[in-house]
């Protein structure tokens, strides 16, 4: 298990320790958003900067070692993208599982709501990962400030 | 049993206070939770956007270089 694994479980059990289950759960899903938004940021500067050099190559005289560049890169950034992606679509999936205030939360709905939270868990750590191939560090997930 | 009574209303409404969240703190996670899955969703459409624009550029101005390397005599 990673840090960023570890540091995701414990918040979790913390989290469970300190509150009802819907709140618990609603404190993951908007946690997996913040994150999710901030990996997207963190991914369109490294982008921004990445991009800006390859250019710089090929006006510097070397196009056809842009192009290897790129084309080194750019299915990296795909993958990463995909995964937060998924993680985007988790934490809505996440928060259209709440009950809505008044609803019964009876034990197939806290079943339910209790799947989520590994899954929320597993996309974090995802998304710290694919990140991480490009050495930038999610806000709030694996150390990032 | 009309004490044993109250008491087991009460401790009924701890429980489902405990597993609902106070209103007021419910209302309050549903309204950060909605914020941060609206960023969120901005965030994707800008992302997906900006790094289809700076790739697309890139290729241009790979192949403008390319091909004035290859015009020069």
């Amino acid at each position: 298990m990673t840090a960023a694994a570890r540091a995701l479980a414990v918040a979790t059990l913390l989290l469970s320790a300190c509150g009802g289950a819907v709140p618990t759960f609603l404190r993951a899903t908007a946690s997996l958003a913040v994150a999710t938004s901030g990996g997207y940021r963190a991914l369109r500067a490294y982008d921004a900067d990445k991009q800006a050099g390859i250019q710089k190559r090929a006006k510097a005289g070397d196009p056809s070692g842009a192009e290897a560049e790129l084309n080194d890169y750019a299915p990296k950034k795909a993958v990463a993208l995909k995964v937060l992606d998924a993680a985007s679509v988790g934490a809505e999936g996440a928060y259209a599982a709440v009950p809505v205030v008044g609803q019964a939360l009876d034990a197939k709905k806290r079943a339910e709501l209790a799947a989520w939270v590994p899954v929320l868990v597993k996309l974090g750590v995802d998304v710290v990962q694919a990140l991480s191939v490009f050495g930038i560090k999610v806000p709030g997930l694996g150390g990032g400030p | 049993m009309e004490i044993i009574k109250i008491a087991l209303d009460a401790l009924g409404g701890v429980v489902a206070q405990w597993i609902n969240g106070s209103a007021e703190e419910r209302a309050e996670l549903e309204k950060r939770t909605v914020e941060a899955v609206q960023v969120m969703r901005g965030e994707r459409k800008l992302t997906h956007e900006a790094l289809a624009a700076t790739e697309a550029e890139s290729r241009r101005v790979i192949e403008e270089e390319k091909t004035k390397l290859g015009n020069k005599p």
